[in-house]
């Protein structure tokens, strides 16, 4: 017994101090402390490359290195719309069946035809003559309804208009309505991708799809339909949102107007400055990729509201047709020199100008329908306006402001702070004046402005800013400012080897916390 | 498995039936952790959390100087108990234990403390090595049942379960950044896994006791814990990514600030592994001690321990004395282990034919000042 009393206390000991053990071990708070880290975070570059890729969506461009470089862009710098050819109007069409006599009922058994019908579905509003078209997108929405007793098939079938090679068709059943309400049915048909033949039921047309409809009752279906003088079976169809990827046809003699307005220089990222632009090469293209003639007069060129003139200007300009015989576009190209200008075109650009504006217009098929209505236009390949260009990198640069702006999202990082170590080694031969402000949403804390210096290359030696932030200044959201001003000794000559050089590295303090 | 072993578990047990009616035996409570470079202060922050002021790190990094540094803990409690019957008419006699114990081991690179610690400024233009470092824990229960003979030497069988274990390392590791802060480089091979549940294993234990009236010395030789568990579910992340910079691209391929932000963190370099079972050694323990007696109420002791993911082995001699006929103590230096020599105190009370209780100290500084680099205490009672 006596062993079994101590062996007792001995269990009721080791219980408490389990539990001691469990309750010490909840009461746990965060360790923390203070670490000095210092680390490289950015090493970056800009080269000629890289600052005109940023510039260029589309074309082709490139600095071939050499005394001086030369840069060279081929590229289109604006597309022309035809609205008139790559957008369909809405169309709709409904069709009503009720029969020919009054009273009733009269019993339909299963599997009687009530009505057969080929027509063509006529797109209105509709200027050009179509014969096909392939559309980008586009739905019909549709809706059947009836009040029939009894149960009625609908049949839609469009013949002329494939997708994926099948032929698009509508087939529904409507069960017996309660003679009060119609029953419906209601849906979409997506028509991206679809192929339409637009020469209707005959073969001949133009801008019909032929369908044929068919209402009756179902024959898999034992039931008899009573019918009266007074039902109606009605479906209607909603041809919507029709963009076009290809289309042919004969295009008609339609005047559209050719306006461009193509911004060069944002004034708030080219606040000022100078730079000389001394272009070799500068012709500016209209490529026509349409299977259709086109008469286009150019009326006017200005810079920022400087009209500038050109020999071509205000002469019609007659360019033949695209060729698309092979498959692929043969483009007609009529191409304009840009040195011929007056005044000169790049000295106005090398002001930074906001825009450069063109307009005109352009007259298709100017001789009536020569083609025998075999126009052609792919939206895919629209015709263009293209710049062929080559520019020696060589020239002066006279205070050149670029201003960049970067929002920043506050971060929170408890104990942070230290400085930003930004070096730039510039080797570009142009002097650089850099200043950033770093301006924070929260009014509490000062804008936090540096500014930096560096000279012109061959002058190697880094600049290097310190910039101070903790952790109040990065909790906020801000943002950041650069603005640098560029001025070069007289004319310099680029080699296309020029790079600027960014580091940053982060130095200072951080808690760390552990839970 | 785990079926198969308590099977086999019942059966020994049954076959003890009837040998528990007489029996007597010891329990024993300890606890004690260690470490060569974390004082009392530090380590207690790390486990109670609080703020660690950089003096404290200073103090660390100054008794680590350029060694490994190590800490240790392991607590627990285990009951030992042996029949008074003899088993089957022979000299042998039933024994059998029951233990739980809590096991840490956590192993540092001096410029892994450093670079966790206080930062990598100090390291600029440095080459740090993170190889080695390391830590791993474990908690297992076990029962056991086994055979004592003459002079209590004594075999036993253990049934394990592992409630829980974890390990992680790192292989290989290289850690760089330049003077000018223009080069970093950074390289870890490693890994950490743990057990997704409890394991199952099987252990012995064996000791072996010289004593003899006709020599002047005694020795005692214990081997614990030599066995197994199988784990049944092994998650394991593996990590093995070199980085090498000199500062972020803002775009572009490779390494980019924006491909950085765009990355799913961490988990883009750790591989996951899962193992349906893993094998693992349990750590073993093996103890040997010498002791010569100076007089009739004096003697010296030697003792030599290896195992328990101890990084070096502990060593331990001493000196005892019986005082009165019921007092016995003894003072020691101990060696070895997670630390550096310390000092420990032992006392034992007994009711000659009852019982005895023996209380051990491990650096009896630790107890009272936060300098120290750890403290132990041993608690055992005796029914004899």
């Amino acid at each position: 017994m006596k062993r079994l009393n101590t062996c007792i206390r001995f269990q009721q000991g080791l219980f408490v101090l389990l539990l001691s053990a469990v309750a010490f071990g909840c009461k746990r708070e965060p360790i923390t402390w203070t670490v000095d880290v210092a680390l490289p975070l950015v090493d970056d570059g800009w080269s000629w490359v890289d600052v005109i890729e940023v510039s260029s969506e589309n074309g082709s461009i490139d600095v071939e290195e050499g005394a001086p470089a030369v840069l060279r862009f081929e590229g289109p710098v604006a597309d022309w719309e035809i609205p008139s050819l790559t957008e369909l109007p809405d169309t709709i069409v409904a069709q009503e069946l009720t029969p020919d006599f009054t009273g009733g009922p009269f019993p339909v058994p299963p599997g009687t035809v009530l009505l057969d019908t080929e027509e063509d579905i006529v797109f209105e509003g509709i200027d050009q003559q179509f014969s096909g078209l392939v559309l980008s997108g586009g739905r019909i929405d549709y809706l059947v309804e009836s009040s029939t007793n009894g149960y009625v098939e609908l049949q839609y079938d469009f013949p002329s208009v494939t997708i994926g090679g099948e032929p698009v068709e509508l087939k529904v059943v409507l069960p017996p309505s309660d003679g009060v309400a119609f029953q419906t049915e209601s849906g979409t048909i997506d028509l991206a991708g679809a192929v339409i033949d637009l020469t209707g039921v005959s073969g001949n047309e133009i801008n019909r799809i032929a369908s044929q409809l068919v209402i009756g009752t179902p024959a898999d279906i034992t039931d008899t339909a009573q019918v009266y003088g007074t039902d109606s079976i009605r479906v209607k169809m909603n041809f919507q949102d029709m963009f076009v990827e290809q289309v042919g046809g004969y295009f008609g003699q339609e005047t559209v107007a050719f306006d461009v307005d193509k911004t060069v220089f944002q004034p708030a990222d080219f606040p000022s400055g100078f730079l000389q632009i001394e272009p070799t090469r500068a012709k500016l293209q209209f490529r026509n990729t349409i299977a259709a003639d086109i008469r286009l007069q150019l009326d006017a060129l200005s810079v920022d509201g400087i009209a500038v003139s050109h020999p071509a200007l205000g002469i019609p300009q007659q360019i033949a047709r695209a060729d698309w015989s092979g498959g692929e576009v043969e483009p007609t190209v009529w191409e304009v020199d840009l040195l011929e200008t007056a005044p000169s075109l790049f000295d106005l650009l090398g002001y930074l100008p906001e825009a450069v504006t063109a307009s005109g217009e352009a007259l298709l098929n100017p001789l009536g329908d020569v083609s025998g209505g075999q126009d052609f236009l792919d939206t895919r390949q629209p015709p263009q306006l293209y710049l062929d260009f080559e520019w020696p990198l060589e020239g002066a640069v006279e205070h050149f402001r670029v201003v960049r702006s970067l929002a920043l999202e506050g971060t929170d990082l408890t104990g942070f702070t230290g400085e930003l170590i930004v070096r730039i080694t510039n080797g570009y031969p142009v002097h650089w004046n850099v200043t950033g402000t770093w301006d924070y949403e929260d009014p509490a804390i000062d804008p936090e402005v540096f500014s930096a210096e560096a000279a012109a290359f061959p002058m190697t030696e880094v600049t290097e800013v310190r910039i101070p932030i903790d952790e109040a200044r990065l909790a906020s959201p801000a943002i950041l400012i650069i603005e640098a001003a560029m001025t070069s000794e007289g004319p310099v000559q680029f080699t296309g080897a020029e790079r600027v050089r960014l580091q940053v590295a982060y130095d200072g303090t951080y808690q760390v916390s552990v839970q | 498995m785990r079926g198969w072993l308590t099977y086999l578990f019942l059966v020994l047990a049954c076959a003890a039936q009837g040998q528990f009616d007489s029996l007597t035996w010891e329990a024993t409570a300890w606890g004690q952790h260690r470490s060569n470079a974390l004082s009392g202060e530090l380590g207690g922050l790390l486990i109670r959390g609080g703020q660690i002021d950089r003096t404290l790190v200073e103090s660390a990094q100054a008794a680590q100087a350029g060694e490994v540094g190590t800490f240790g803990y392991t607590s627990g409690v285990a009951v030992n108990w042996r029949s008074l019957r003899p088993w089957k008419e022979t000299e042998a006699r039933l024994c059998g234990s029951f233990q739980f114990k809590t096991l840490g081991d956590i192993r540092w690179t001096p410029e892994v403390f450093d670079l966790v610690f206080t930062g990598n400024v100090g390291h600029l233009g440095r080459w740090d090595v993170l190889d080695g470092s390391r830590f791993r824990t474990g908690t297992w229960i076990q029962a056991a049942i086994g055979l004592e003979g003459a002079n209590r030497n004594r075999m036993e069988l253990w049934l394990v379960y592992c409630t829980q274990s974890m390990d992680g390392r790192i292989r290989n590791g290289h850690f760089y950044v330049s003077e000018g802060l223009d080069y970093l480089t950074g390289y870890v091979r490693g890994h950490m896994g743990w057990a997704e549940g409890g394991s199952w294993g099987l252990a012995t234990n064996a000791e072996w006791h010289f004593l003899r009236e006709e020599a002047p010395f005694a020795f005692h030789l214990r081997v614990q814990n030599l066995g197994f568990t199988v784990a049944p579910k092994w998650t394991e992340l593996q990590v093995d990514t070199l980085v090498e910079t000199t500062g972020l691209t803002f775009t572009g391929p490779g390494l980019s600030v924006e491909s950085l932000m765009e990355s799913a963190g961490a988990s883009e370099i750790i591989t996951t592994l899962n193992e349906r079972y893993r094998f693992g050694l349990i750590p073993f323990r093996m103890d040997a001690s010498f002791e010569y007696p100076l007089g009739p109420r004096s003697g010296w002791d030697v003792q030599a321990q290896i195992g328990d993911w101890m990084p070096v082995p502990r060593a331990v001699t001493g000196y005892r004395r019986a005082i009165g006929k019921r007092w016995q103590a003894g003072v020691q230096l101990v060696a070895g282990g997670w630390g550096r020599f310390r000092p420990a105190a032992w006392a034992r009370w007994r009711k000659p034919g009852e019982h005895a209780w023996m209380l051990f100290i491990e650096d009896p500084l630790g107890w009272g000042s936060n300098a120290a680099y750890g403290r132990g205490i041993t608690l055992r009672y005796q029914n004899l």
